[in-house]
């Protein structure tokens, strides 16, 4: 390898994950590096469970690596990381379907976590009461960074309803957090 | 609403916080809100919250199990700087490998040594204290005197700075002192507070003494006096400069003494105190800590008097410490909660300010360590103790250092904040 590791594009790195082990290891390491604190970003604000999180975030870069061959030609690797990411969400999303409803308020009670941000602990909670279409269309938008057409082509929705459900996200927790953000303003 | 693309103002403040709003549209925007309230506060509020979500650190932090499971399931090993999950064990040297082992029995050792020197102090002190010499005190006394001295007046001041509790002026029977002498030497070492409310003056016979009752409240003998001198004193801490002009008495061949430490106050020149902190991490976290609920965010102390302006003693705490450790591929945040002990080293300006209500500043300085690496804590403050009940409270601004190892690279952890607490002397 003429170049270091940590100057290589995306791309190449995800050439080498074919190679032998070593070399592998270390590409694999230094994408994991670049992409694993937004796959789990993802993961876990979208899951909220944060143990169902913590697996899916596993099952993705394995399967991330795994998908790596010779054959295959990679564009754009943190998007493709994100795409088996999100179709993972969505499966785990449909498979406690079964159990709860969408209409319960699923809040997740974490007694570990003393935020000093509180707005950020009311966010999270927000984002629970979200349906997944919208909580999906925040994530990726704020944690993510995507643009509309970004979020459009990986969700395999049109423009105008990307922009719709990011809309109607925010206003939604704009609502819920309605008599906090109205204390924040009465002390500025 | 017939096209929710960009056609109400709201709308094309959302696609403009996301950038995505064309620039044809944004004079439109910009003079909407020029003129509306409602789209001002709506616009503060999508920034707030895009503020939060930049800062939600705990989900851009993957946890360690997580990347361990990941590497295993591959069959790779752990990234070469895989972080520790708080706290991190310290691995350095021979200092801090001795304070991690050597702080408790060092600790007991100490409260040992100090209980033990208590109950010595104890048996010393039932014992009436006696005047190295004969200081003359008059041979009748009156009372009506005494109670009228409640101030200044005539006589050298016992401790400099006025107001002092001063020589009394027993001007009308009393013969004023004029040895000019140090009371006794044991006096001033045992005594750390003379805050007498009731100050008592105990005048025993001399030895010798054809006195068939020996008790030293006889009413009998001319020349035994208990004067209880309920006049309020100013409650100053009495110097070492507390002699000579103690005037008024001259009963031949009597000693006399004062009853030193009235009115409870560190009796016994120890000080139990319990402080809560509340700081500020440099850096900072906004990470959860696991804290055990009872104990976090604060310190327990115990002090003992050693001089008037002086006290040592030791301190126990736990409170947290972000930290932010970087490695060549990645940067982990944690706020671990940590225990500390030190020893303590606390100067006390002796003298109350009256305008704070009679609060005293003091200093102080800690230093110990932490299972991760030595600490250091520096404290400014004001603390007032009831002398009667020996309960005060006291409030200061605290600063605290703690280094620690990680991979081979020194880092430190600074906190500022206010620390408050209770102290029981005793």
């Amino acid at each position: 390898m003429s170049k270091k590791i940590e100057q290589m594009e995306d791309e190449e790195l995800f050439a080498l994950l074919c190679q032998e082990k070593d070399t592998a290891e270390k590409a694999f390491s230094e994408l994991y590096a670049r992409y694993s604190p937004r796959v789990f970003a993802y993961c876990r604000r979208f899951l909220s469970n944060k143990e169902e999180a913590q697996d899916v975030f596993q099952e993705a870069f394995v399967r991330f690596y795994q998908s790596a061959s010779e054959n295959r030609v990679m564009t754009n690797v943190p998007g493709f990381l994100l795409r088996i990411t999100r179709n993972l969400c969505v499966n785990e999303i449909r498979r406690n379907r079964n159990n709860v409803t969408f209409e319960e308020y699923m809040v997740t009670e974490d007694n570990d976590i003393s935020d000093k941000d509180e707005l950020l602990s009311l966010i999270k909670r927000a984002l629970d009461l979200l349906s997944p279409e919208y909580r999906e269309a925040f994530i990726l938008r704020e944690y993510e960074g995507l643009s509309y057409a970004e979020i459009a082509e990986m969700i395999g929705e049109s423009l105008s309803n990307v922009k719709i459900r990011i809309y109607r996200a925010k206003q939604k927790i704009r609502e819920i957090l309605a008599p906090y953000l109205a204390d924040i303003s009465k002390y500025e | 609403m017939s096209n929710i693309l960009g056609n109400t103002p709201s709308e094309m403040l959302h696609l403009f916080v996301d950038g995505e709003l064309n620039s044809s549209q944004e004079h439109i925007l910009f003079s909407e809100l020029s003129g509306s309230e409602e789209l001002q506060v709506e616009m503060k509020d999508l920034l707030s919250i895009r503020d939060s979500v930049q800062n939600d650190i705990e989900a851009f932090t993957p946890p360690v199990e997580a990347t361990q499971g990941v590497f295993s399931r591959l069959g790779f090993t752990s990234p070469k700087n895989q972080p520790i999950p708080a706290p991190i064990p310290y691995t350095g040297g021979v200092f801090s490998n001795f304070i991690r082992k050597a702080w408790l029995p060092v600790a007991a050792a100490l409260v040992a040594s100090l209980g033990t020197f208590l109950l010595l102090q104890n048996n010393s002190e039932q014992r009436p204290l006696e005047a190295n010499i004969n200081i003359p005190i008059t041979k009748s006394v009156d009372n009506n005197d005494l109670a009228m001295n409640t101030g200044n007046k005539i006589g050298n001041p016992i401790s400099d700075g006025a107001n002092a509790l001063s020589g009394f002026d027993f001007s009308n029977k009393a013969v004023r002192n004029t040895s000019n002498k140090p009371i006794n030497n044991t006096i001033r070492s045992n005594r750390s507070y003379m805050a007498p409310t009731n100050f008592a003056v105990q005048i025993i016979p001399p030895k010798n003494k054809n006195n068939s009752n020996n008790d030293i409240l006889s009413s009998q003998s001319s020349s035994l006096a208990m004067i209880n001198y309920a006049s309020p004193i100013n409650t100053n801490r009495i110097n070492n400069n507390l002699h000579s002009d103690f005037p008024g008495y001259e009963p031949k061949n009597a000693n006399y003494l004062p009853l030193s430490s009235i009115g409870g106050s560190t009796k016994n020149g120890l000080s139990l105190v319990m402080r809560g902190i509340h700081a500020e991490s440099y850096p900072g976290s906004n990470l959860p800590s696991k804290a055990y609920p009872i104990f976090s965010n604060m310190s327990l102390g115990l002090h003992y008097q050693l001089s008037d302006n002086f006290q040592i003693g030791a301190e126990i705490g736990q409170e947290p410490f972000g930290q932010i450790l970087r490695t060549s591929t990645d940067i982990t945040y944690q706020n671990p909660m940590v225990f500390w002990g030190a020893a303590s080293i606390k100067y006390e300006v002796g003298s109350h300010l009256f305008n704070l209500a009679g609060a005293e500043p003091f200093a102080q300085i800690l230093l110990g360590g932490t299972e991760m690496g030595p600490l250091a804590k520096g404290i400014v403050g004001l603390q007032f103790v009831s002398d009667d009940w020996g309960f005060g409270m006291n409030f200061g601004i605290e600063g605290t250092t703690m280094l620690y190892n990680y991979n081979d690279k020194l880092y430190r952890t600074d906190k500022l904040g206010i620390t408050y607490g209770i102290i029981y002397s005793f």
